[in-house]
């Protein structure tokens, strides 16, 4: 990567520019004009929202009347807003501090939001982060229940019927119980859920296709034959390279908010007294 | 364009964002599997097309997005209620790390239509809600973020929303929250892996009485999104509510169905034998009725629904959870109420009306489900995180003596309090996949089944020609599906000299208690209108014997106070039963429905009493049976 590309992904490089351009238009929209602060021009454009914010709410345009109201009404919005700023109203106020503090989140994160993951990079980011895309594995299976508890030889006995026979009703052989005697490929999560947990990674020992057994779950031994598997694997990035993506985007907005967030932080010298009020922390 | 617009609309971009991030990598791992290569081996299944799996879930959960949990310290948003759900460990909103011991198969956020997500929106400054007086009015009290200052924004809201008018009316606040909470949904439902069903709760309380129900739609957020809620600020009226669903249904392509609940608070109205506005109930009341609200959630933290110790004084088992103390209006609850408030009475009248209209207007199935405003699905007594925030598990004693009904009255007597809470319950659906289309289809056809917070399984099938030896059948579920009708099912058409017959399997718990008995509940309508019921023990563990009273003796108790613990040492895991009602009468209209026990197991505040050091609350048993109720099947001479 060369250096200027580096300087382009730098997170708080976007963040400038983000910021720089959201000004940008800010001023073009806002201030058509230089605006000292004791001038309030209120141009067509101001005029065009107040008018269509009214016709939204109230299903009608404004008379003209209701359309002077509502630019003296923004008059008095503005006045306010600028008396209010002046004095420092704003500094103690928890709402208006969450709102900027949720701007700035906001725009520390829209650089990686807007910007696609070039292959070299969706590649090096899916192999750091394969453990979380892993499909977990499936087994099929047939089970009878013998019981709480079965001897050596019974156990035998029924194994070696059913090897000899494959194609018996093997559920006929178990004790009836509403335990499915079949299930299709399902996660583990599925078969703990109906033998209890740990029977799914039991299962997982027994060769495949035959009848085997016993494996004990939570109400007693049963003989078993997997009858399909689908081991867990990780899948190739093309197959989910969108969800991918998705969580790439994810993940850099996070990481550019907290990387903006470090530099912004480093400029401040910061005390925090904890030591002065001990009964106010949790332990 | 207004600057402060598009810094606003970037920001709801914002907002959008990190809710995706949210679910990010997390949630990756459930992604649908991908077709194996076309040579694959599969297995040779035989041909199945009934529903041969139980998914367990709530239909029932409040996040912070209802103004009567967010405004009291819920602080877990809609997608935090279905990473809980879905086994993934949060922090709940008082700071305590929570986790599932098992996630469960569904869920349904049914937060409340009012002002759904007034809460968030007040947390999060959202523009449409300061757009409003209202709103910047409710933004300004809560603005220290002190509890103190949250409650007094609850109460402010609640005295806007106790006039009846919506505060939020002239806005398009609901619109941008719904959307919201249709996405969460979304964002969490993976087919075949965990099913997040989308919904809401319509709070109809005249005068305090529960009229509430929780409507749950079939598809997703592209048709959902096409409506707004409907609230109690549109109407109290259940006949209105189903007007407004069938209109819904037309105008959006949803399917809308409705899940009353908490009977036992409405202080008669909600079987009651008029309607809304005072008509007494008629056949095209009832069709509707059945048409919309399929089903019943009976059991949840608020007490137990099934029946009264008053209405069925011969079932030693009736007194579950029993919430008999008025409502949460200033009236107190009087006798002659409890007839329409409990679901078994509500079958027997149910009978008697369909004699005389032709159609039954309480042929209802049972499930259970939370209510749970913690945003937490609980339902296991020794992971239970109570019914609001304020009761989560803390050793102070507000969790056990916080009273929630009848807190205005003077005297205790009138009120119920948190230990008396239930840590209940679930709904158990049969269905052949894990998807919003086989959960909601199961539902409207009434196969599923309520339990207390435990996960037995159980299954029935009624019939005319069942024998002994068909209970042993190894294809048990396809001969009795050919033969007869699921739970939720009718029997007509009795051949002479004919008794229906149950077939009845129930399988504990995987992680549970052993079961102690399986009883069938019949209830009947005689020739002069009067209604009947009987409980009849069908299946038990040991060899014990019914005694002269008729009474199978209890099965023992194993539950060890101090260490809050149990053993299997006695009951079942399995019981199965083929039994067949000797005393049926073809002329009479009848229900069926089947009730499995578990053994005693510790009550949720005995295990707080052990891990909090703390003394039981007075009067609280230290057991509990915990239990599951199936849908009836109905027998009709027509």
């Amino acid at each position: 990567m060369t250096g200027l590309s580096r300087l382009l992904r730098e997170p708080l490089l976007h963040f400038f520019i983000a910021g720089a351009g959201i000004f940008a238009v800010y001023m073009a929209v806002a201030r058509p004009g230089p605006s000292p602060a004791d001038v309030i021009s209120i141009g067509p454009e101001r005029l065009k929202q107040l008018y269509a914010a009214y016709e939204t709410v109230w299903r009608r345009p404004p008379t003209a009347a209701e359309m002077a109201g509502l630019a003296e009404d923004f008059v008095r919005e503005e006045i306010y807003y600028r008396e209010a700023i002046a004095l420092g109203l704003d500094r103690d106020d928890t709402v208006i501090r969450q709102r900027l503090r949720q701007k700035m989140e906001f725009l520390s994160a829209a650089g990686a939001e807007l910007q696609l993951p070039t292959d070299a990079e969706l590649q090096s980011w899916f192999a750091a982060n394969r453990d979380v895309y892993r499909r977990e594995p499936e087994l099929a299976l047939q089970q009878l229940f013998l019981g709480e508890d079965a001897s050596a030889d019974d156990v035998g006995r029924r194994l070696a019927a059913l090897r000899a026979a494959p194609d018996t009703d093997f559920a006929a052989m178990g004790m009836r119980t509403l335990l499915p005697a079949e299930l299709e490929l399902s996660r583990p999560q599925t078969v703990d859920g109906i033998f209890g947990q740990g029977f799914f990674g039991e299962l997982q020992a027994l060769p495949p296709g035959v009848w085997s057994g016993p494996v004990r779950s939570s109400y007693g031994l049963h003989l078993v034959r997997l009858t399909d598997s689908r081991p867990g694997r990780t899948p190739m990035l093309e197959e989910i390279r969108e969800s991918v993506a998705r969580d790439w985007s994810a993940d850099r907005d996070a990481s550019a908010r907290k990387s903006i967030f470090a530099k912004l932080r480093s400029r401040y010298t910061v005390f925090i007294d904890g030591a002065a009020a001990p009964h106010l922390a949790r332990e | 364009m207004n600057p402060n617009k598009l810094l606003l609309s970037v920001f709801a971009l914002g907002g959008g964002i990190s809710l995706i991030s949210l679910a990010g990598p997390a949630a990756a791992q459930d992604t649908p599997g991908v077709m194996p290569p076309a040579n694959a081996v599969y297995s040779p299944y035989p041909e199945q097309d009934f529903p041969d799996q139980v998914f367990f879930g709530d239909t029932h959960l409040h996040t912070s997005f209802s103004p009567d949990a967010g405004l009291i310290g819920a602080t877990m948003t809609p997608d935090d209620a279905f990473r809980f759900a879905r086994g993934q460990k949060v922090i709940s909103s008082t700071g305590i790390p929570a986790r599932l011991a098992r996630p469960l198969d569904f869920l349904v956020v049914s937060d409340h239509a009012e002002n759904l997500g007034l809460p968030a929106a007040v947390a999060n400054g959202d523009k449409e809600l300061l757009a409003s007086e209202f709103g910047r009015q409710i933004a300004k009290i809560m603005e220290p973020g002190t509890l103190a200052s949250k409650f007094e924004g609850y109460e402010f809201w609640e005295l806007a929303s106790q006039t009846g008018k919506d505060p939020l009316a002239e806005t398009n606040f609901g619109k941008s929250m719904w959307a919201k909470a249709t996405e969460a949904a979304e964002r969490n439902n993976v087919p075949g892996a965990f099913t997040a069903l989308i919904g809401f709760e319509w709070t109809s309380g005249p005068n305090g009485v529960n009229l509430h129900r929780n409507i749950i739609f079939r598809g997703g957020k592209d048709t959902a999104d096409k409506i707004l809620p409907i609230s109690t600020y549109d109407t109290e009226d259940p006949e209105k509510l189903w007007d407004w669903m069938e209109q819904a249904e037309k105008d959006a392509g949803v399917r809308l169905l409705a899940i009353p609940h908490n009977g036992n608070l409405s202080n008669g109205l909600m079987f009651d034998d008029t309607t809304f506005d005072g008509r007494p109930i008629d056949s095209a009341y009832a069709q509707r009725r059945m048409r919309w609200e399929p089903v019943y959630e009976v059991t949840q933290m608020k007490g137990d629904g099934e029946t009264h110790p008053k209405l069925s004084p011969n079932d030693e088992f009736a007194d579950y959870y029993t919430w008999d103390k008025g409502s949460f209006g200033p009236d107190p609850k009087t006798p002659d109420m409890l007839p329409r408030e409990y679901a078994r009475e509500a079958y027997k009248r149910g009978l008697a009306y369909d004699a005389k209209l032709g159609v039954n207007p309480f042929k209802f199935g049972m499930i259970g489900s939370t209510d749970s405003h913690t945003g937490l699905s609980t339902a296991e007594e020794d992971n239970f995180f109570g019914k609001i925030v304020a009761l989560e598990p803390t050793a102070d004693p507000i969790r056990f003596n916080e009273p929630l009904v009848g807190r205005f009255s003077e005297n205790d007597s009138d009120k119920t309090f948190a230990w008396q809470t239930a840590a209940a319950g679930l709904a158990a659906v049969w269905a052949r996949e894990n998807t919003r289309e086989a959960i909601w289809d199961a539902l409207a056809r009434k196969e599923v089944f309520a339990t207390t917070g435990t996960r037995i399984r159980v299954r029935v099938f009624g019939g005319w020609n069942f024998t002994q030896s068909d209970l042993d059948r190894s294809d048990f579920a396809r001969y009795g599906y050919d033969n007869g009708v699921p739970m939720g099912g009718d029997l007509v058409n009795a051949p002479e000299q004919a008794s229906p017959g149950f077939l009845i399997r129930a399988v504990r718990d995987p992680e549970g208690a052993n079961l102690d008995r399986v009883q069938v509940i019949k209830g009947w309508v005689d020739a002069d209108g009067s209604t009947h019921e009987q409980v009849y023990d069908v299946a038990w563990s040991g060899d014990r014997e019914a005694g002269e009273d008729g009474k199978l003796p209890a099965v023992g108790n194993t539950v060890n106070m101090a260490e809050a613990s149990y053993t299997n040492a006695i009951g079942e895991p399995f019981l199965q039963v083929f039994w067949t009602d000797k005393s049926f009468d073809p002329a009479m209209r009848a229900f069926y429905y089947v009730r499995v026990l578990e053994i005693p197991t510790p009550r949720w505040t005995t295990y707080d009493a052990k891990a909090f050091g703390v003394k039981l609350p007075e009067g609280a048993p230290v057991d509990t049976q915990e239990r599951a109720y199936t849908s009836p099947i109905w027998y009709s001479p027509e």
